[in-house]
C-alpha cells in the first residue's frame, strides 16, 4: 500500500512537475527571472507540454511504444538534458 | 523577512490544495466512479493507448475504423499518468480532476500575485476560481475532461503572454543578412543601432504551451486568439514592438488550424465567397444544440450577484492600473461579444457557448478575488486612519478576515448547487459484473447493453460494445434505437435484434427469460447472458 502511494506520488511528479522544473531553469537560469510560485506554476505547464508532445512525437515519428519503461526513459533523459543546459547557463 | 515570505507561500499553496480537493473531490465521497459519459470516453481512449502502446485514431468502443482524435494530447497525458502512477484507471479518473483543479487555483494565484504583488489577493482569487459550479453540460473542474484542463491553463497562458510581450531579453537581429531581409519586409527599423525583437525565451514557452493546449482541447486555445488580439490592439506600442514575433505566432496558429481542417469539404469549395462562407460558418462557428437549456445559465444565477459585484471592483482596479494588470479584464471583454452573439443568434465564434460561458466565469471569479482583496485593503486603510488603538485595530482586522473566511466557506458550499443534476452511468455494484466479462470472455467478444451503460463496459472489461450514447464517441442512432428496443420488448423482438446486431453477450441489470439467452454470471442483480444461436 505504502509503495503504491509512493509510486503514484513519484509518477505524478515525473509527468506533472520534474521535467518542467528543469526546463524553467534551462530557460530562465537566474533566480531573479522568476519567483518561486511563478517557477512552480510554469513547471507544471511546461512539464505537461514537454512530456506529452515529446512522447506523442516519438510515437508518431519513430513508432516508439508508449509504455511505462519508455516513458520513464524519455522523461529522465529529457530532465537530464535540461538540467545540463541549466547548469551550463547558470555557470 | 525572506523566511516569512516563504512560509506565506507554502501556507498559500497548502490552502489552495486543500480547498481545491474539497470543492472537487467531495462529489466522489459517496460514488467512486466517473459521473460524466465524456469522462468515460476519455478514460477509454487513455486505456486503449496504454493497451496498444500507441496513439489511437479510432473509436475503441466499436471498431478500428479511422476517426481522427482531435484531443490527442489530452489522451496521451492521461495514458502517461496511468502508466507512471500505476493507479487503476478508474481510481485515477476520480483523483485527476482534483489535481487539475489545484493546477487551476495555483495558476490563478500566480497570475493575480504577479499583477497585484499580493499573496493574499492571489489566494482569494485562487480559492474562488475553484468554486465554479459544474454539471453535465457545464464541464467544469469536477470532471476528467479536456475543457477542465484547458481552463486550468488559461491564467498561465495570460501570464506567459504578458511576459512574452514585455520581455526585454530578446534575441536581437545583428547579422546583416537577417537584418536586411527583415528591412526588406519592413519589419525592422532602418537604423542599425536600433534593436529589434526577433524571438525570446518566453515566446518558446508560449508556443509550447499553445501547441499543447491546441492539441488537447482546441477551443481552449482558439479563445486565446481574440484575447491576445484585443490586448495588442489596446496596447499599440506592444503591437508595433513585437510585430515580427506576432507574425511567427500567427504562422504557428495557422499551421495548427490546418490540423483541424476537413480537406474533403475544402476540395468542394468553388468560389471565394463560398470559401468565406465555409471558413466562417463551418470552421469557426459552434452551435449548441440545446439552445434554450444553455441560455438558462445567466451569469447572475450561475455566479451570484455578490461575485459579480466583486468582479466589477476587480475589473475597475485592473483597468485603471498598468499594462499587465489589464490582461484579465481585456480577456473578459474579448470573450463577452461571443457570449452575446450566442444569445442573439444561437451560435458563437471560436468555441461553444457553454465553454465560453465557463472561460468567462473563470475570469470573473479571478476578478472577484481581486475585488474582495480591494474591499479588504480599503477597509484596512479606513481602520488605519480612524482607529488609533492598536488592539482594537487588530480585533477589527481579525473580524474582517473571519468575515472573508465565512464568505469563502459559503461560496465553497455553493459549488455543489448542481450536484443533484449528476446522473450515474452505472452503479458501483455493477463494476464486478462488468469486470467479469474481461476475465472470462474472449478478447473479440462483443457486448450488447443499454447505450449509456456501454460507456463503462469497454474501459472496465476491454470488450467492445454495439450501441453507444452519442457524446464524444458514439454509435449510430440506428444501433442506439435497436438496443433500447431490445431491452424494452419481448423475446420475439429480442431475437430479431440479436440477429441484426450479432452480440456475443448481453449485459442487463435484471432478469431476461428467453431461450436463446443463457445466464452465465450474476452478481448483485446485474447479469451477463451468453447469446446462443
Amino acid at each position: 500500500m505504502i509503495l503504491e502511494i509512493i509510486r503514484a506520488v513519484v509518477g505524478f511528479l515525473l509527468v506533472l512537475f520534474i521535467p518542467g522544473f528543469a526546463a524553467t531553469y534551462a530557460l530562465f537560469p537566474k533566480n531573479d527571472e522568476l519567483d518561486e510560485i511563478e517557477r512552480i506554476a510554469l513547471s507544471i505547464g511546461l512539464s505537461i507540454a514537454l512530456v506529452v508532445l515529446t512522447i506523442a512525437a516519438l510515437n508518431m515519428a519513430t513508432g516508439m511504444l508508449i509504455t511505462a519503461t519508455n516513458s520513464l526513459l524519455v522523461i529522465l533523459l529529457m530532465t537530464l538534458a535540461l538540467s545540463v543546459i541549466a547548469y551550463i547557463r547558470r555557470t | 523577512m525572506e523566511i516569512n515570505k516563504k512560509i506565506v507561500l507554502i501556507f498559500s499553496v497548502l490552502v489552495l490544495a486543500a480547498f481545491s480537493f474539497y470543492t472537487t473531490y467531495t462529489i466522489h465521497s459517496s460514488y467512486h466512479l466517473p459521473y460524466h459519459s465524456d469522462e468515460w470516453d476519455h478514460l477509454t481512449m487513455a486505456v486503449e493507448i496504454v493497451k496498444k502502446g500507441s496513439i489511437v485514431n479510432y473509436n475503441p468502443y466499436l471498431s478500428d475504423e479511422y476517426k481522427k482524435d482531435l484531443e490527442v494530447s489530452y489522451h496521451v497525458l492521461l495514458s502517461e499518468l496511468i502508466l507512471m502512477t500505476g493507479l487503476d484507471p478508474v481510481q485515477f479518473s476520480i483523483i485527476f480532476p482534483a489535481i487539475v483543479s489545484f493546477i487551476l487555483s495555483l495558476n490563478a494565484f500566480m497570475l493575480v500575485r504577479f499583477i497585484t504583488k499580493s499573496s493574499f489577493a492571489g489566494l482569494l482569487s485562487g480559492m474562488l476560481v475553484t468554486t465554479m459550479k459544474s454539471n453535465v453540460t457545464l464541464l467544469g473542474p469536477w470532471f476528467m475532461v479536456p475543457s477542465a484542463y484547458g481552463m486550468s491553463q488559461l491564467p498561465l497562458m495570460l501570464f506567459v503572454f504578458v511576459k512574452a510581450m514585455g520581455a526585454a531579453n530578446s534575441v536581437v537581429a545583428k547579422k546583416p543578412l537577417v537584418r536586411n531581409s527583415l528591412m526588406s519586409m519592413n519589419i525592422t527599423p532602418a537604423k542599425t543601432s536600433e534593436k529589434i525583437s526577433l524571438i525570446n525565451l518566453w515566446d518558446v514557452v508560449l508556443g509550447l504551451l499553445f501547441i499543447q493546449i491546441t492539441l488537447a482541447h482546441p477551443p481552449s486555445a482558439s479563445i486565446l486568439l481574440p484575447v491576445f488580439a484585443l490586448y495588442l490592439l489596446m496596447h499599440p506600442r506592444l503591437l508595433y514592438r513585437n510585430r515580427f514575433r506576432i507574425l511567427i505566432f500567427c504562422v504557428i496558429a495557422f499551421l495548427l488550424l490546418v490540423n483541424f481542417i476537413s480537406f474533403a469539404k475544402l476540395a468542394n469549395i468553388k468560389s471565394p465567397l463560398s470559401f468565406m462562407d465555409w471558413l466562417l460558418n463551418d470552421t469557426l462557428v459552434f452551435t449548441d444544440e440545446q439552445y434554450t437549456y444553455h441560455v438558462l445559465y445567466f451569469y447572475p444565477i450561475y455566479l451570484g450577484s455578490a461575485i459579480l459585484f466583486l468582479a466589477v471592483l476587480g475589473f475597475y482596479r485592473n483597468m485603471s492600473s498598468d499594462d499587465k494588470s489589464r490582461i484579465i479584464p481585456i480577456a473578459l471583454l474579448a470573450l463577452l461579444p461571443f457570449v452575446v452573439q450566442y444569445f442573439e443568434f444561437g451560435k458563437s465564434f471560436f468555441a461553444e457557448y457553454r465553454r465560453l460561458f465557463m472561460y468567462n466565469s473563470e475570469l470573473i471569479m479571478i476578478l472577484a478575488g481581486m475585488g474582495l482583496y480591494l474591499l479588504y485593503a480599503i477597509g484596512k486603510g479606513i481602520i488605519g486612519v480612524y482607529v488609533k488603538n492598536d488592539f482594537l485595530r487588530k480585533i477589527i482586522t481579525a473580524g474582517m478576515l473571519v468575515l472573508i473566511a465565512v464568505a469563502l466557506k459559503n461560496q465553497a458550499d455553493s459549488t455543489f448547487f448542481y450536484s443533484n443534476r449528476l446522473y450515474m452511468i452505472i452503479g458501483e455494484n455493477e463494476v464486478g459484473t462488468i469486470q467479469w466479462l474481461g476475465s472470462n470472455t474472449s478478447e473479440n467478444s462483443t457486448v450488447l447493453a443499454y447505450p449509456h451503460v456501454s460507456k463503462a463496459i469497454t474501459p472496465l472489461s476491454g470488450r467492445r460494445v454495439l450501441a453507444l450514447t452519442q457524446t464524444n464517441l458514439g454509435s449510430g442512432k440506428d444501433e442506439i434505437d435497436k438496443a433500447n428496443i431490445f431491452f424494452q420488448n419481448d423475446c420475439n423482438v429480442k431475437a430479431g435484434i440479436l440477429n441484426e446486431l450479432k452480440p456475443d453477450y448481453v449485459f442487463f441489470k435484471g432478469a431476461i427469460n428467453c431461450p436463446f439467452l443463457e445466464e452465465v454470471y450474476e452478481s448483485k442483480g446485474s447479469r451477463i447472458y451468453k447469446v446462443n444461436p
